[in-house]
């Protein structure tokens, strides 16, 4: 008897499990027309879940259903930071032929087998985000990031009426943070000469830590009057360490990317701006840039048998402050990313 | 045991069995009709691709778990050993004495795993849980968050070696399944692990030395992550902290799915674990193939681990019942 009940359960859960596959969403959209085969475009991502990642995933969305409803667009990817398990999506989603690959990668050199292979098969692949420089894939979509990093050098100097001494908080080694931090002292060398980066921390990404280094960095040198954080972390450990010195008015902190945290700090004034890119942006383009790869013209391209694509397209980015958190819209944004199941 | 017994439990395992292929059967039927793709040559390979580090893990797991144990080191140990390997082949070490140097590693890690359990006392998940960690944070600390690459072209090149149509992990892994599931049942040794898992204190006064029996135990493990490690950088020519990620808690569910329980010592079987290996790869990718959502392919892979753990425990009730 038991066993029956054991098997019974088995089949039910197994079914129902099947049965939620039917409806699973592989987003198709847009307007009708002219009937044409089906095209099927796999966003392959590290992390899958990711805010950020889940921005990216909506433009794409769009950008597929402004082509056409005979596109259906997936998100892949492992939920944890595993380059191997994300190699290993990449060949899965090769298997399933489909019209094109966008894939950020984990790391720089480990997806280059596997992105090789896709290619090898006819499927193009274009990068997004974090990049295999490397692999062969066609096009790169991502972030300036030492454009990044001079946005912030700009609104710092413009915030410290040009003269002071900083720092910066930031991970080493990680490469889009080294070129942030990079591209923030290039445009003070040359713009704004009285600024002085005085000190670069490793804050081990993490915002306790970051609270830690800021906290022994603002004690030692209490003439420091700005801090840019090259991650998302940084800027609210940042604050905690001003705040609890009592020196949240002399110092002006900058941080990147956003967080609710950083929401939070911003319409408190806590701290003064954080630099985003355009992840909705990124991953519309690198859409685009997908199915223009699928669709070669008569005229051949750089890269047969794949269509004209561009080696390279930066989102840009821009200064985010409390005071453009004022309006509703703005604000809605940050604050409701979409959710993608 | 008389014979009455030993039918029953042949019969309890048999069931485990057939439920599993059933199930295998079922989730391959309904793929092979939902996708075109599924049954073709590429997509067999890819499968076998995705879950082949975890298969060869969870030899080495099936027989810590019926020991009574259980090892959670190998999610530090997997990308440590590709990372070690990496560093000693960039100073020009030969292949052949890298190799050794990791495996010789992991099985000095095994054997701290174990004198820690030992002589502290505690339970091996902590145990094996902390060591993970330490290690993570050893990688962590070595690569500075990059991954290692530029290795020897030598090595690249072992990437796209195919033995009969096959990579060398591959060949690894039936070579290493075949002598798990011999030994398994005819090895003195491995028919102790179910004697001291099932009943370490008659175990020992059996005669059996217990205490050796753990550290090897642990170092089989051990070693056997360090070769999915090595495996790994072969394969992607390249060796990061990241590697691994949470590759315990996939190679405990093949262990357990296939029938080994993780509440009783000394009971289950490198057959299980072989067809539980089967069936978490063919589900993982059959995820992919079909495209549903991540969250329904944890609440899924949840789902099954604790039908298997029902199973298994129902069924020795019911055993227990009836004799």
């Amino acid at each position: 008897m038991k066993r029956k009940i054991a098997l019974g359960l088995t089949l039910a859960v197994l079914a129902s499990g099947l049965a939620g596959c039917g409806n699973a969403a592989p987003q198709t959209s847009g307007t009708g027309g002219a009937a044409k085969s089906e095209e099927l475009y796999s966003m392959v991502v590290f992390t899958k879940g990711a805010e950020y990642f889940n921005w990216c995933y909506a433009g794409m969305k769009d950008a597929a259903a402004s082509i056409g409803d005979h596109i259906t667009v997936e998100l892949q990817g492992p939920a944890e930071w595993d380059a191997s398990l994300e190699a290993r999506t990449v060949e899965q989603v090769t298997a399933k032929n489909p019209t094109g690959i966008l894939v950020a990668s984990a790391d720089e050199t480990t997806l280059n087998a596997a992105i090789g292979k896709a290619l090898d098969a006819g499927i193009p692949v274009i990068g997004f985000d974090s990049d295999a420089a490397e692999s062969g894939r066609l096009s790169y979509v991502g972030t300036d990031n030492y454009d990044f990093g001079a946005t912030a050098a700009k609104s710092m100097a413009e915030m410290l009426g040009g003269e002071g001494e900083v720092a910066i908080c930031m991970v080493p080694g990680a490469i889009a943070q080294e070129e942030r931090a990079e591209g923030f002292k290039n445009w003070l060398e040359e713009n704004a000469p009285d600024i002085k980066v005085v000190s670069e921390l490793n804050d081990e990404g993490d915002v306790a830590k970051s609270e830690t280094v800021c906290t022994a960095l603002l004690q030692s040198n209490p003439n420091i009057k700005g801090i840019f954080s090259t991650h998302g972390y940084g800027a609210p450990g940042a604050a905690a360490a001003a705040r609890t010195l009592n020196m949240l008015e002399n110092v002006v902190i900058i941080g990147s990317d956003y967080s609710s945290a950083v929401i939070e700090l911003l319409q408190s004034g806590d701290i003064e701006g954080t630099v985003v890119d355009d992840p909705y942006l990124i991953g519309y383009e690198a859409f685009m840039l997908a199915y223009a790869a699928a669709h070669p013209t008569a005229v051949p391209s750089a890269n047969p048998p794949f269509g004209h694509v561009p080696p390279v397209i930066y989102g840009g980015s821009q200064l985010l402050t409390g005071e453009m958190l004022e309006d509703e819209a703005v604000l809605a944004k940050y604050q409701n990313p979409p959710a993608v199941n | 045991m008389n014979k009455r017994e030993r039918i029953f439990s042949v019969k309890q395992i048999n069931f485990h069995y057939l439920v599993l292929l059933l199930l295998i059967l079922i989730v391959t039927g309904v793929m092979a009709v939902r996708s075109p793709y599924f049954l073709t040559g590429s997509n067999l390979q890819v499968l076998i691709d995705t879950f082949i580090m975890e298969a060869i893990m969870a030899l080495g797991m099936t027989m810590v778990i019926i020991s009574g144990g259980i090892d959670l080191t190998i999610a530090g140990i997997l990308p440590f050993s590709s990372i070690v390997l990496a560093l000693l082949l960039m100073n020009k070490v030969p292949f052949a004495a890298a190799v050794l140097l990791v495996l010789l590693a992991a099985a000095v890690i095994g054997t701290i795993t174990n004198t820690l359990r030992r002589s502290l006392h505690l339970h091996p998940m902590v145990v094996t849980m902390a060591i993970a960690a330490v290690l993570k944070g050893v990688d962590l600390t070595i690569t500075g968050g990059s991954a290692i690459s530029g290795l020897p072209d030598s090595f690249v090149r072992l990437g796209s070696v195919r033995i009969l149509g096959m990579p060398v992990s591959w060949i690894v892994y039936i070579i290493l399944a075949i002598i798990f599931l011999y030994f398994s049942k005819n090895n003195r040794w491995f028919l102790q692990v179910f004697f001291v898992g099932g009943n370490e204190d008659a175990a020992r006064l059996s005669g059996i030395k217990v205490e050796a029996l753990y550290r090897n135990v642990y170092i089989i493990s051990a070693s056997l992550a360090a070769v999915a490690g090595i495996l790994t950088a072969i394969t992607y020519s390249s060796a990061s902290y990241s590697y691994g990620t949470n590759a315990d808690l996939r190679v405990i569910t093949t262990v357990a799915i296939g029938g080994t329980s993780l509440t009783h010592g000394g009971s289950g079987s490198v057959a299980g674990t072989l067809l539980g290996t089967l069936f978490m790869a063919i589900i993982y990718n059959a995820f992919v193939m079909s495209g549903i959502s991540t969250y329904y392919q944890d609440v899924v892979t949840g789902a099954f681990l604790i039908l298997a753990v029902l199973l298994s425990e129902g069924i020795k009730v019911l055993k227990e019942r009836k004799s």
